[in-house]
């Protein structure tokens, strides 16, 4: 199911929201680790059916791998508990390999084991059988979850949990589940049992699912449409002009799909009481690379720095070579095509370059030339990304830099530009901070004062407009996916 | 937005309370209520929606595989957007936004949904029109109604027809495609990748062999002048061709001009040649087998042709050049109308309507003319028919643009009832097709382009008084409704067929009612559709168990087993 349709918004989301609130403090706590119920936490009850409605959430779109995802459940939270209990000895080590094994392996065989026999095929002349597997939805987001959990049980970083109904609902919870931030354990462990609802976490939630809502369907829809027109369409007659414009839609179209998931995930958490950290913090508006992948999908650059970077020896021992291992990584990750490796190379190389001297050349000048430069390079970089056939990537970039004959305008480089003329400079501003710059401005204003508890109606104007006109743009409209959805 | 307010210090005062409960409650409200009329509504769907003039999609098949494939939930998907409570509206809303997202320039073109299938969505097709349906099409006057009495003297055909069985020789060698396997569900667009001649095969890349070739450039149209059109043809690149999962865009947007809409149209020669390879099958299998007298074409231009602005028609292919292709692509005894040239001194009637994208009945009367001539037929003059009219209706266009020029567009929708014969007709419904229900030509207590047939039936017969002898096949989609009509006074019977909703064997109608003519009706657009042409081939070979009776099925199972049998017999082929 994807946030962005019809039966999520209108059939799914208040059902799960009924039966998960009905159920609420009439009816059993949880019991805390003292032994005590706590009427504010959730209770038992509603535990249980937020882990029924995640799961059914993700077999609605999976319905036979919803079984992988269990499965995975139960290798890691067994081998948490194998490493507590065996504190000491070789066993966590055992535990801890056990399950790096067996999470990496699935994610391995299912998402890469194509494309790992494909190029056995054209390096040695053969011809096997391409395994053909279907990849299960959100694969790589709850491997990577569980085997946070498992690294950070064997760190020492957390307990284990012991109940597994409790396991299961924070790696089934279906806001992160398939696309959303890559939440690790040991920032929702206490929320499992002690989080808090309130009307105001649950306001505020559901103004980030709006918000989220109306960036994937205003913004990157209509993006996307754009750049698959250019791109996607028949390179030999694509204009140069048509060729950037393209490219920066895709960057747009990138940005605010993958971002409006990450919103509504998190708007969607606050809804049931968790707090998710943030997975982008207007990454467009960067003046370094260095800078822009601490603003662009936080929980997985974290997740690399902490799970391999780190323990590679990190900045300290061999740093280039962690530094180009893991970018590899990263890129790899994305996608089981060498492309997606490349871009991943393609940031490390211009983050090595910073590190060496760039960084220090960009503080000495106005910042304009860094957010201009970082601009360029993370939309060269776009193309990296969106062209798994090297050969289409190489003439697209021909066109680009202007080295074939292609026209600098198409016919319809300025109709588009026109018919856009007004979405335009709304999607702009969007990817800048805008709206709290003008909210905390408005802060400032005593004037203004007195208004702010009036605040909330105005969100809910914006929110009511944004939902409506979300849903009209989805009616009618029956295919949208996320773009991550391969993934 | 948390993050970055959080970490400038700012401390935001604490909202009060019941301002946020408001937000919430109201919020939650919206989304349970319209769910819950989604869920009240489920008896009173509606089947058809009226403004789209589509088949909206019905509740998907509830089967183990649908279950565990994810096409039960991808159909569920698909079901509630089209049946969203409010969805008028929400259309509404949708169309101003999308209409508003830039500068509103006269002469702005609207990228349509469904431009890639000539604008007639095959994902409607997909399965035909059950009885509960057919029930809800409109109901027209008594079936015993009769038309006139009047028979004046009709012109028989003075020309013998070539007989079409002593053509020894084989068709011009366009049909290639009988590597496509028959495919149970509707064919995606795909098929448009074809190869038709070799000269096109070789214009294509080697590309890799899955079906979705759409990396190939498409050979740009050299200029051609050409006579007949009120505007000549500049060189004209083919829109950008589709990448790998979209299909060619047969209609490139519609363009608003002065209070009409209009196709920017984008078909190829290689498109139009494959409409002619379909109806070359047709001849193949159907007309040669059972000895017909005459296969003739119409393919009508739309409205785009006569009246598009200059300036756009830059970024247009030319219709005119696509019915050359088309008319040289087809075997040498069918006969190809030449609708443009009897259309182009009429130019300021009504022959298209402005809101909708069919023509108009003056505009089928032109089309009649000019199919009369190439069948050596003396047409009846406009006089010789009862005009009558019913009110217009804001059509397709207006419903895909929401251009409110439009809605007021098309006041009156004229249609031209036979005088000269009297007309009985049916049509045949139930699980087989052949349950005769009573059914008229004209709808006339529609509107707008409905009245013409009262919509879309899949097999329809017409017996007249004509006293010709002669039996007409008209294989259709709905361009064909205004057609038909004016094939009554020249035939005993004229059996309308729409290739999109028969499911009967064709052979079967063949011989039930002794065809001798067949006469493929279609428009520009429609037919250079990859999926119209290959449904059309499907119907013709009967290759798709959807267009067979139960016997048929039975039978071809046992013969594909009678097969399998002997094949295992035999050593293994690879």
């Amino acid at each position: 199911m994807v946030f962005s349709s019809l039966v999520f918004l209108y059939l799914f989301l208040p059902c799960s929201l009924i039966l998960y609130y009905f159920f609420g403090s009439k009816f059993r706590h949880g019991v805390g680790a003292d032994g005590t119920t706590d009427p504010g936490a959730p209770t038992e009850a509603q535990n249980y059916i937020l882990i029924a409605v995640s799961l059914f959430f993700y077999a609605w779109g999976e319905p036979i791998w919803v079984s992988l995802l269990v499965l995975t459940a139960v290798v890691d939270w067994l081998a948490a508990l194998w490493m507590e209990r065996t504190r000491g000895t070789n066993g966590p080590k055992l535990a801890l390999a056990l399950s790096l094994v067996s999470n990496l392996s699935l994610l391995g065989v299912f998402k890469y084991s194509d494309f790992v026999v494909e190029n056995v095929n054209t390096s040695f002349a053969a011809s096997f059988n391409l395994p053909g597997y279907a990849l299960p939805i959100g694969i790589s987001f709850y491997v990577f979850q569980t085997l946070s959990y498992s690294i950070d049980v064997y760190r020492g970083d957390v307990r284990a949990q012991r109940r597994f109904t409790d396991f299961l609902l924070y790696v089934s919870l279906f806001p992160q589940l398939v696309a959303g931030p890559i939440v690790r354990y040991v920032h929702v462990a206490a929320e499992i049992r002690g989080r808090r609802h309130s009307w105001d976490l649950f306001s505020r939630g559901l103004h980030r699912v709006c918000v989220g809502l109306f960036k994937k369907v205003f913004i990157a829809n209509v993006a996307g449409e754009w750049a698959e027109r250019t791109m996607g369409g028949d390179l030999s007659t694509l204009s140069t002009g048509d060729a950037w414009l393209g490219l920066a839609m895709f960057a747009l179209q990138i940005y605010f799909d993958f971002s409006a998931y990450s919103d509504m995930a998190i708007g969607l958490g606050m809804m049931f009481g968790f707090h998710f950290h943030e997975n982008f913090n207007y990454p467009y508006i960067s003046k370094s690379v260095t800078e822009f992948w601490r603003r662009w999908h936080i929980s997985l650059s974290t997740f690399f720095r902490d799970y391999v970077y780190i323990p590679l020896g990190g900045r300290a021992r061999w740093p280039y070579r962690n530094l180009f291992i893991v970018w590899a990584l990263t890129g790899f990750w994305h996608g089981p095509s060498w492309n997606f490796m490349l871009w991943g190379l393609y940031f490390g190389v211009w983050i090595a370059i910073e590190r060496l001297f760039l960084s220090s050349l960009l503080a000495r000048l106005p910042g304009l030339f860094g957010h201009l430069y970082l601009l360029l390079i993370v939309t060269l970089g776009w193309a990296l990304f969106y062209f798994t056939d090297l050969q289409q990537l190489q003439q697209f970039s021909m066109i680009l830099f202007g080295m074939t004959d292609a026209p600098l305008f198409g016919e319809q480089t300025f109709t588009d530009i026109q018919a856009h003329a007004l979405w335009l400079p709304l999607a702009l501003i969007a990817c800048t901070p805008v709206a709290p710059w003008m909210s905390s401005y408005v802060v400032r204003l005593n004037v203004v004062r007195s208004l702010i508890s009036w605040r909330p109606v105005a969100i809910l104007a914006v929110d009511l407009m944004l939902l409506l006109s979300c849903t009209a743009l989805l009616v009618g409209q029956s295919y949208n996916p996320f773009l991550y959805f391969r993934f | 937005m948390e993050k970055s307010a959080q970490a400038s210090g700012v401390h935001y005062p604490h909202a009060s309370g019941w301002a946020r409960i408001l937000h919430a409650l109201l919020i939650f409200l919206l989304l349970t209520s319209l769910g819950v009329i989604f869920l009240a509504q489920y008896e009173a769907r509606q089947v058809v929606s009226e403004t789209e003039n589509r088949r909206l999609a019905a509740w998907p098949a509830l089967t183990q595989e649908s279950l565990l494939d994810g096409s039960f939930a991808r159909g569920i998907e698909s079901y509630v957007a089209d049946h969203f409570p409010l969805r008028e509206h929400f259309t509404q809303i949708a169309s101003f936004v999308r209409a508003n997202r830039g500068l509103t320039l006269d002469g702005r073109v609207v990228q349509v949904k469904g431009g890639d299938t000539g604008f007639e969505d095959i994902n409607n097709w997909a399965k035909p029109q059950t009885e509960a349906e057919q029930d809800q099409s409109p109901k027209e006057v008594g079936a015993d109604t009769e038309i006139a009495l009047v028979t004046p003297g009709l012109d028989r055909e003075s020309n013998a027809s070539p007989e079409l069985l002593e053509r020894a020789e084989g068709a011009t060698g366009t049909e290639k495609s009988d590597a496509l396997s028959a495919q149970e569900t509707p064919p995606q667009v795909e098929a448009v990748s074809q190869p038709t001649t070799t000269e096109v095969a070789s214009a294509r890349e080697s590309a890799p062999s899955n079906v979705t070739t759409q990396a190939a450039p498409q050979p740009k149209p050299e200029p051609k002048p050409k006579a007949v059109e009120p505007v000549p043809s500049v060189a004209i690149p083919t829109p950008p061709a589709a990448s790998s999962n979209k299909p060619l865009n047969v209609v490139g947007g519609v363009l608003l001009h002065e209070g009409q809409a209009l196709f920017m149209f984008g078909g190829t020669d290689k498109a139009a040649q494959g409409y002619a390879n379909a109806v070359n099958t047709w001849v193949d299998q159907v007309a040669k087998p059972n000895n017909m007298q005459s296969v003739s074409v119409v393919v009508t231009p739309t409205s785009s042709h006569f009246y598009l602005p200059a300036a756009a028609r830059a970024r247009t292919t030319s219709e005119a050049r696509n019915l050359e292709a088309m008319k040289s692509a087809l075997n040498p005894e069918v006969r190809f109308a030449d609708v443009i040239a009897e259309m182009q001194d009429h130019t300021s009637e009504p022959m298209f309507f402005k809101s909708d994208h069919h023509w108009t009945g003056l505009g089928a009367y032109y089309a009649y003319r000019a199919w009369a001539q190439v069948m050596g037929l003396t047409p009846l003059e406009l006089s010789a028919f009862d005009k009558r009219s019913v009110a217009g209706v804001a059509g397709s266009f207006w419903s895909l643009t929401q251009a409110p020029e439009l809605r007021q567009a098309d006041k009156v929708s004229d249609y031209y009832v036979p005088t000269t014969v009297t007309v009985k007709s049916t049509q045949y419904v139930g699980p087989e097709q052949k349950t005769p229900a009573p059914h008229e030509f004209f709808a006339e207590k529609s509107r707008g382009y409905i009245v013409f047939l009262g919509g879309d039936v899949p097999l329809l017969v017409g017996t007249t008084n004509a006293g010709t002898g002669r039996t007409a096949l008209v294989v259709k989609n709905s361009y064909g409704n205004a057609f038909a009509p004016y094939l009554l006074p020249h035939f005993d019977k004229v059996v309308v067929v729409d290739y999109r909703y028969v499911f009967r064997n064709i052979q079967d109608i063949v011989k039930t009612f002794g065809v001798t003519d067949l006469v493929f009706v279609n428009a520009t657009i429609t037919a250079n559709s990859g999926a119209h042409q290959e449904r059309m081939r499907q119907v013709a070979r009967g290759t798709s168990t959807a267009w067979q009776t139960e016997a048929e099925k039975r039978r071809i199972r046992q013969e594909e087993a009678a097969a399998a049998a002997a094949k295992s017999n035999s050593a293994p082929s690879e």
